[in-house]
């Protein structure tokens, strides 16, 4: 009889990624559809719910582009990139790395820069400081850089075990 | 400057680096050569990208595909079309085609409808007798309708990137999604008659009905989205929301498919779909913004316009520029790029914006189809399990038809902007 492999235990950090976009999707969800209830049912409209329903969506967008990394799978042009022998591929998977890499903590750094010198600007209606906005980049870009390197780990595994780096992603596309 | 920004972009997404990193790695070093703007800006541009409400329709838009998805709406979608075309010659062809039509009014993304409806009608027509070279070609081919037929993701990003009513587009795209649809069974029809594929029986007037009343829940979601819209009682993004609610009231408590343990993993999925487009929206931002200091949109313009005053000349430019760029490039990214840069052009040539935005999109559709970056034909390549050569043998007659279709909106813009005209008003 053949033994039962067990489950394969999913990234925690990944859950908690994955938990913050369900949150911020289901919390974006329930304010537009509140304000269609509050404008068209008791023709009340709150004005702060527009606000912050558009303010969930940074925390989707940032948050979201965490899990799309965890899957490597960004939108991106590999064509050319698969085509080219494994030693190459590998050169070109340090480039795309180090370029990821830089960018991810440049949003991170300035990012933090900005929540702090633009804490006193507040939202008009929600009242609170727009930099809970700016502070997605400080909180998501540590998600995106651990699971950058968590890939690159993976891909240096399949060239050392004689594989294609490339062949370790996945790029999708949503159109 | 400017040559850096083109060929840096190109270099950067050539050697595999996510269309997003590329844009921001691009401005980023382009301000450091400049050295006049801190890179601060680029944080603070792409924030900046994602503060936009008409935007916040699109995850909602996936959502309320994602919930009618799991209520397993294909099948009943199929039996709609079956029992509409199912009796033409090639039947099976403008079954496939007439599916795609039905579920492009709920997804509005060519990706998910190839994704959802595919393996279902590659396994239908290779039942038939068709090959599944041919089922695959035709299935790619239709979920290009996704995109143009209402509601439709890229009119959502066009309209947010070059301040155009969503209304307008999603009404202007209904004749433009039809005759796509119409074009394709022609071709589907002479193929058949070519080859001289079987008929199915027509199973009556009655049965027709049936089927339709029974999809009746599924093939409102299209017209609550474009009714709330029009009346002017829902913005595009109420509108969205109120179709995702719709769409899970359907699901739930109608056809009873969906279960609360399914909307966690939806809410990911939604979350991490809209991410991944919008986050080269949001990387963009930087990228459009310098091309706008840099003056890059005005001198396009007067070197367009050195070459013809003529609208349709400048329109025959851009088509085979984007039918170009469609090879290459997603098409989303080349709407965040192109966009910002034609619209002085389109504007000075007096150009319908609506207009340009819908044979925009139908342009990129096709580039859809054509190696190396057709994603849908990847798509359909993995669910009928043929070879790209194979299905591109299969796939040109459809790309003849949607070209031909392509020609035919451009020079006669009437076609796109009689009903948003009727509406709305000339």
């Amino acid at each position: 009889m053949a033994s039962e492999q067990p489950a394969k235990r999913k990234d925690p950090v990944r859950i908690v990624c994955e938990a913050a976009v369900a949150l911020s999707v289901m919390a974006a969800c329930a304010a537009i559809f509140a304000q269609v209830i509050y404008r068209y049912v008791l023709d009340d409209p709150v004005s702060w719910l527009d606000e912050f329903a558009v303010f969930m969506f940074a925390w989707i967008i940032m948050l979201g582009a965490g899990v799309v990394q965890a899957e490597d799978a960004h939108m991106q042009v590999e064509t050319l990139a698969r085509s080219v022998g494994r030693n190459s591929q590998l050169v070109l998977y340090i480039i795309r790395f180090l370029g990821m890499g830089s960018m991810i903590v440049l949003l991170g750094y300035y990012g933090w820069f900005l929540t702090t010198h633009m804490w006193f600007v507040e939202y008009p209606a929600m009242e609170i400081s727009r930099g809970w906005l700016f502070v997605v980049l400080p909180v998501s870009m540590p998600f995106l850089f651990y699971f950058l390197v968590r890939n690159a780990i993976r891909a240096m595994r399949v060239y050392r075990n004689g594989g294609k780096v490339f062949d370790s992603t996945h790029s999708e596309d949503v159109l | 400057m400017t040559t850096f920004l083109v060929l840096g972009l190109l270099g950067f997404l050539v050697i595999g680096v996510p269309i997003g990193f590329s844009l921001l790695l691009t401005s980023a070093i382009y301000l450091l050569m400049k050295g006049d703007v801190s890179l601060v800006a680029v944080a603070q541009r792409t924030i900046a990208g994602t503060d936009q409400y008409l935007l916040l329709a699109i995850p909602f838009f996936f959502l309320a595909a994602e919930l009618m998805n799991s209520g397993g709406i294909m099948q009943q979608l199929v039996r709609v079309a079956m029992a509409t075309v199912g009796h033409f010659r090639g039947g099976l062809g403008h079954v496939s085609v007439a599916a795609n039509i039905l579920l492009s009014g709920i997804s509005g993304s060519a990706a998910a409808d190839a994704a959802g409806l595919g393996r279902l009608q590659v396994e239908m027509m290779k039942k038939g007798g068709y090959s599944a070279s041919f089922a695959a070609a035709l299935g790619a081919s239709a979920a290009t309708i996704g995109p143009v037929f209402p509601p439709s993701i890229p009119f959502v990003v066009y309209g947010g990137i070059a301040g155009v009513s969503v209304g307008a587009l999603f009404l202007a795209g209904i004749v433009p999604g039809l005759l796509m649809g119409v074009f394709l069974m022609v071709a589907v029809w002479v193929i058949a008659k070519k080859r001289n594929y079987p008929l199915q029986p027509w199973m009556g007037c009655r049965h027709l009905i049936r089927e339709t009343f029974s999809s009746l829940p599924i093939l409102m979601l299209p017209v609550i989205i474009l009714g709330g819209i029009l009346s002017g009682a829902f913005t595009a993004t109420e509108a969205a929301i109120v179709a995702a609610a719709y769409a899970f009231v359907v699901g739930k408590f109608l056809l009873r498919t969906l279960q609360w343990r399914d909307l966690y993993p939806i809410f990911v999925r939604v979350g991490t779909e809209s991410a991944n487009l919008m986050f080269i929206i949001a990387s963009s931002t930087i990228y459009t913004w310098i091309l706008a200091r840099e003056n890059v949109p005005q001198e396009l313009t007067e070197a367009m316009l050195s070459l013809s005053h003529e609208p349709w000349v400048v329109l025959l430019l851009i088509n085979v520029l984007l039918l170009i760029l469609g090879t290459v490039l997603e098409p989303v990214v080349i709407l965040v790029l192109v966009v910002p840069i034609f619209a002085p052009l389109i504007h000075q040539l007096g150009i319908d914006p609506v207009h340009f935005g819908v044979v925009i999109t139908l342009n990129l559709m096709i580039g859809l189809l054509t190696p190396p970056m057709g994603s849908v034909i990847f798509i359909m390549m993995a669910v009928a399990k043929v070879s790209m050569e194979d299905l591109m043998k299969e796939c040109w007659p459809f790309m003849l038809a949607l070209t031909l279709l392509l020609i035919l909106l451009t020079y006669v813009p009437s076609i796109v902007t009689f009903v948003p005209n009727l509406y709305y008003g000339n």
